[in-house]
């Protein structure tokens, strides 16, 4: 799974850095459409106050089941049916918002920054500073992600932790490359090459120049990457590598509920739809921060 | 060339042992070694019987001096014993790597062929309620847990219809679902790219030109967007040639398929730290020679890479 | 807002995807019995290739160390032995051994062997060969790397006597010592197998025994296919058939996912499947498959064997409180089967000795608070016991290959968060469990253990994997038992050493009786051992 978050990246690394400005929208509505465009930002709200106020949203118990309810399918009472042991698998996504957040979340923070640093340093510091710096994405590519998790997570324990480093660094070279790739553009433009020539100070050019046209493409790249993160942690719990239970995780509740998949469908099926939900919107995000950084 | 060749494949070696060393050091951070865990798998061992075992297999020898044992023997040719499969290392994964070849390779071409499919059928859509459709495959495709698509095929096909065997035989349906399962989720950032590049390369002022000049919209697509819009495709499948060996580990374990991906599991399971080493050097050597062939291919495809910004070829490829 | 209404859209598709599978599967809920419907009885039918699926491959077959399921399912008809413990009598019969004597204190064993053995390679399985499987087993083999068997602990040494007698003397008493070379880890090789290095005995190419299958071929991690010996004429005295297997061929293949094992057995495509889990009993059943609950009689229950490591549980009240805090019928109700039976002792209901102490081990939350309370853990402000500072939060960790281990857990986590214990989780991770093994802070591991050496094998030694630590009044009573001259002094030393584990000391929080539940096709006639596995010899499929 793993190798998804790196393959999302990169295409999405791509694709940010190949979107062009489009400039035939300029119609008078465009103010309104630019506003509407946003609308993905409504459902990932609410999403997001799940992982706050989980308990405004169900009044289920996510860790104590009732025995005698095992494996009920859903219906108005048990939205998403039951588990196992009777839990209320809705109250369970909902809870589980949170450990999903730090753990994908984790994982998108170290991947963004350390690439992005690693970016900015092999597309400003030189030419030596960027044949190290890719060098050392190309290790990173060469070992298998999972394998880096695998190591991580047995060293330590399986947690938010271990699996979001694990999963991070597996990200960190596609945020480099994207970073190197928009640094090397912009910097072939001639108001920076003008900057550099007249001696402004490196990180003067670069917190001025540099980095404003950077950040639309990292954020854009962020947003797939969370989506990303939430699928390779739900592929290491498949392989066994999840956070111990109870706690309700988004990725863990798939791919253990898929061991009743001949009996209870929705217990992998109505998790699933969220995550697929997620990350479509997520995507969306994506492109609609990409689009609104540009220029 | 032969210059810029040498580089590429010195940088390569350099990648490939750096990678082989860092994994190296992050194994040494495992809790056990291998003969304690294989002894006491399931019932006491006796101290002295594993110490004994750590002496002849040379776990009780300083960190340092296995590093060096095992770059050692690798240049030799040996890559050590596996304790945990009873065999040496470079046996056990010649048992399983055409499996895994056979499977990522297959995969790789049909996510490429679909790729282009998909990327054809949204440019060429009529209306732009089908294109749009087309245009969130990839994110959906995506979002799908692999092994939840390949856990509802195996169910549908094997289980209820009763075509297919739950087992790897040698029927096409064994293979060709594993490769499909695989192969979606490598398709759609392909698909991404490709889509994206073709539409960079649809807003150029020569493709109004071309229609101008009465150019069929699918003449144009394949003789010019898509010739245009490979290099990138290509440098994205690169990357992906490295990760696939890895990435087939859960369609291994659905379809009960021996494997690389399995292998590298269980090693680290077991923390069988030769083969783990064995298995890097693999992929190490996999994703830096199809990078390799990339880079090389790539100038090829498009003269402008010599010339691009930062002068060096690896400019857009990385 | 297209793309949300594609979203959507595509979102439905997958629904429609999900409930079209529940739609094919639909009947699976509605009620069945938990057994399968007998197969027609009748004579057992020629031929045929019989498929059996094990749940995860094993590429090193080293027979001294064939103490995984796994490994054993399928030695046990590779490689005979010179004794055979019959579960229905409950009595230990001739084998390759046709008769087997002990001297008055347990530290002579003479075996006479049966005329006519052949090795499938031809070399004889005569008293000579025994010797030299004795002395692997006892000593291991030092040029090959491998350990000497565990139940052979007392093992000095072994001579040959006449043409076909072997005595083997033992540096101290064993009464376990007959019972364990019953043991599918006992058995035996030819001796051109125990000359080969620890490649060549871990292959199962190489791997030469005289039983009633014999390696034809193997995909590695995918299948291995055994053939059926013709002139195959020893079988353990008590068995059916005698005479050669009724199969032809015998398949073995791997199904690692949980999910796919009953739909294996449902569309035929395996005779037999291991590891069926509880929830696809009734499917399974409902769909015209079979489904066999084979007793584990030469192991021990299923229990939480307790490391006191950590210092949280050495206090003997807290583990006592654990023992009646566990509610084992909820156990069973929730996550297992009418196949499983809530364990009594350590042993199972059918082991020689077992004596039951279910009353006193009964569910009894208030009893435990109390206890837990007089041990010093106080329920602090989360609702956990603390003491000194310190959080009353254990740990257990088991392998994966169990499927009803790990949701098992999980219940026993939610009832003891009632008794203010903080139970971590770690079953089912492998990668942690082969840490745990050797890590006595880890409080519990979960699992069950061959104990055809009795109980002191498995508690007594100081790295013992269920504790971890050598109790010296338990060893005391495993050395005394060990030591027994006769069997009923020998039965009641085996009842207190029950008592002690789980009334006493509460080392050995017992869940239920091992039972090893699969799946069938309805063609499919097996039986299976008092470990467990399945007898190929006897096995064969009805026609049509």
């Amino acid at each position: 799974m793993s190798l998804l978050a790196d393959n999302v990246d990169t295409a999405v690394a791509t694709l940010a850095a190949s979107e062009q400005p489009n400039s035939r929208i300029a119609s008078a509505s465009a103010a309104r459409r630019r506003l509407a465009q946003w609308w993905v930002l409504v459902p990932l709200a609410i999403m997001l106050s799940w992982a706050f106020l989980p308990a405004l949203f169900t009044g289920h118990d996510p860790i104590t089941g009732i025995p005698a309810d095992k494996l009920l399918a859903p219906s108005t009472e048990h939205l998403f049916g039951t588990d196992h042991l009777g839990r209320d698998v809705f109250s369970r996504v909902v809870y589980g918002t949170r450990q999903t957040l730090l753990t994908a979340g984790l994982a998108c923070l170290i991947g963004s920054i350390v690439g992005s640093i690693l970016g900015l340093l092999a597309g400003t510091a030189g030419r030596f500073a960027d044949s190290v710096a890719m060098r050392l994405v190309d290790v990173i590519l060469a070992v298998p992600a999972f394998l880096i998790a695998l190591i991580l997570v047995t060293a330590t324990e399986p947690g938010p932790l271990s699996l979001g480093l694990g999963v991070g660094i597996a990200s960190i070279a596609a945020f480099a490359r994207l970073v190197r790739t928009e640094v090397l553009r912009v910097r072939s433009r001639d108001f920076v090459q003008a900057a550099l020539m007249s001696g402004g100070k490196y990180f003067t050019v670069l917190r001025r120049h540099i980095i404003p046209h950077v950040i639309g493409p990292v954020l854009s790249l962020l947003a797939v990457d969370l989506g990303a993160a939430i699928l390779a942690i739900s592929g290491l719990g498949f392989l066994g590598f999840g956070s111990p239970p109870p706690t309700p995780e988004w990725g863990l509740l798939i791919s253990e509920g898929r061991q009743y998949l001949s009996v209870a469908w929705w217990l992998t099926t109505l998790p699933g739809l969220v995550i697929v939900a997620a990350v479509m919107l997520m995507a969306t995000l994506g492109r609609t921060i990409n689009k609104a950084f540009r220029f | 060339m032969g210059g810029y060749i040498a580089k590429r494949v010195g940088q390569a070696l350099l990648v490939i042992w750096l990678a082989y060393t860092a994994v190296f050091i992050a194994v040494q951070s495992l809790p056990n070694d291998p003969v304690t865990i294989f002894l006491n798998s399931d019932s006491a061992a006796d101290p002295a019987t594993i110490a004994q075992m750590k002496e002849y297999y040379g776990y009780d020898q300083p960190v340092i001096v296995q590093y060096f044992s095992q770059l050692l023997g690798l240049l030799r040719g040996d890559l050590g014993y596996s304790l945990s499969s009873g065999s040496e290392v470079s046996a056990r994964i010649g048992e399983v790597v055409g499996s895994t070849l056979v499977l990522a390779g297959s995969a790789f071409v049909v996510a490429v062929v679909f790729a282009v499919a998909l990327t054809a059928a949204a440019s060429l859509a009529r209306g732009p309620r089908l294109r749009n459709l087309l245009l969130n495959l990839p994110p959906l495709m995506v979002s799908i847990p692999v092994f939840w698509l390949g856990l509802v095929l195996l169910q549908l096909l094997a289980v209820q219809l009763g075509i297919m065997s739950l087992f790897p035989d040698d029927s096409f349906l064994s293979l060709a679902v594993p490769i499909f399962v695989l192969a979606v989720h490598l398709s759609a950032p392909i698909a991404q790219v490709l889509i994206k590049s073709v539409q960079e390369v649809g807003t150029q002022p020569f493709v109004d030109v071309l229609r101008a000049k009465g150019a069929s919209e699918s003449w144009i697509f394949y003789r010019h967007m898509l010739k245009n819009a490979a290099p990138a495709a290509l440098s994205i499948a690169g990357i992906t040639i490295g990760t696939l060996l890895a990435g087939s580990v859960i369609t291994e374990t659905v379809f009960a398929r021996a494997g690389l991906g399995q292998l590298i599991l269980q090693s680290v399971t077991v923390q069988d730290i030769p083969l783990v080493q064995g298995l890097v050097l693999l992929t190490a050597v996999v994703f830096t020679s199809a990078n390799l062939l990339v880079d090389l291919i790539h100038p090829k495809l498009d003269p402008r890479i010599i010339t691009a910004s930062s002068g060096s070829p690896r400019a857009l490829a990385a | 807002m297209r793309t949300a209404h594609l979203s959507l859209k595509a979102a439905a598709l997958v629904a429609v995807l999900g409930l079209t599978l529940t739609a094919c599967g639909g009947n699976s809920t509605t009620a069945a019995p938990a057994e399968g419907a007998p197969a027609a009885a009748g004579d057992p039918v020629e031929g045929g290739t019989f498929t059996f699926a094990e749940v995860t491959p094993i590429n090193n077959w080293q027979t001294q160390a064939a103490r995984f399921y796994e490994k054993a399912n399928v030695l046990n008809s590779v490689l005979d032995r010179l004794t055979y413990f019959d579960a229905e009598s409950g009595k230990l019969v001739g084998w390759i051994a046709e008769d087997f004597k002990a001297n008055n204190d347990q530290t002579e064993f003479t075996f006479t062997i049966r005329d006519g053995v052949t090795f499938s390679d031809g070399s004889a399985l005569d008293a000579e060969a025994v010797k030299l499987n004795l002395d692997a087993l006892g000593l291991g083999i030092k040029d090959a790397q491998v350990a000497p068997n565990v139940d052979f602990g007392a093992y000095k040494s072994a001579e040959v006597l006449g043409k076909n007698q072997v005595k083997v003397t033992l540096k101290r008493p064993d009464a376990n010592f007959l019972r364990a070379t019953s043991s599918v880890a006992a058995g035996l090789v030819s001796p051109k197998t125990l000359k080969l290095d620890n490649a060549g005995q871990s292959a199962i190419a190489k791997i030469v025994g005289s039983g009633p299958f014999v390696f034809e071929s193997e995909k590695p991690d995918e299948e291995v296919v055994f053939t059926s010996r013709d002139d195959y004429a020893w079988a353990p005295e008590t068995a059916e058939n005698q005479g050669d297997a009724y199969l032809d061929k015998l398949v073995i293949k791997y199904l690692p996912e949980v999910a796919s094992r009953a739909g294996a057995a449902q569309s035929g495509q395996v005779d037999l499947v291991r590891g069926l889990q509880p929830v696809d009993e009734q499917v399974l059943a409902a769909n015209g498959g079979q489904v066999f609950a084979a007793q584990g009689v030469d192991l021990t229950t299923n229990q939480a064997a307790v490391r006191i490591g950590s210092g949280k549980l050495e206090d003997v009240k807290v583990r006592q409180a654990l023992q009646i805090g566990i509610d084992r019928q909820a156990i069973k109700d929730t996550v297992l089967s009418e196949s499983y039976v809530v364990a009594g002792s350590v042993l199972n209901h059918k082991a020689p000795g077992f004596v039951d102490l279910s009353s006193e081990i009964a569910y009894n939350p208030e009893k435990s608070k109390q206890l837990l309370d007089e041990a010093g853990w106080k329920v602090g402000a989360d609702g956990i016991r603390e003491k000194d500072g310190e959080k009353l939060e254990i740990t257990v960790a088991t392998s994966n290959n169990s499927v009803v281990i790990k949701p098992a857990f999980e219940l026993i986590e939610q009832q003891w968060r009632d008794l203010g214990v903080k139970l971590v989780n770690r079953a089912a991770d492998n990668t942690f469990l082969v840490n745990a093994l050797v890590d006595d802070k880890v409080e519990f591991f979960g699992t069950r253990q061959f104990a055809l050496g009795g109980l002191g094998p498995v508690y007594a030694p100081a790295n013992n994997t269920q504790t971890l630590n050598a109790d010296e009044e338990l060893n005391k009573l495993f050395a005394k038992e060990q030591a027994a001259t006769s069997e009923e002094e020998h039965l009641g030393l085996v009842e207190e050493e029950q008592r002690a584990l789980v009334l006493d000391k509460a080392l050995a929080l017992v869940l239920w009786d091992e039972v090893q539940v699969y799946g069938a096709s309805q063609s499919a006639h097996v039986e299976f051992t008092s470990g467990t596995a399945p007898i190929f010899q006897g096995a064969w499929k009805s026609e049509g």
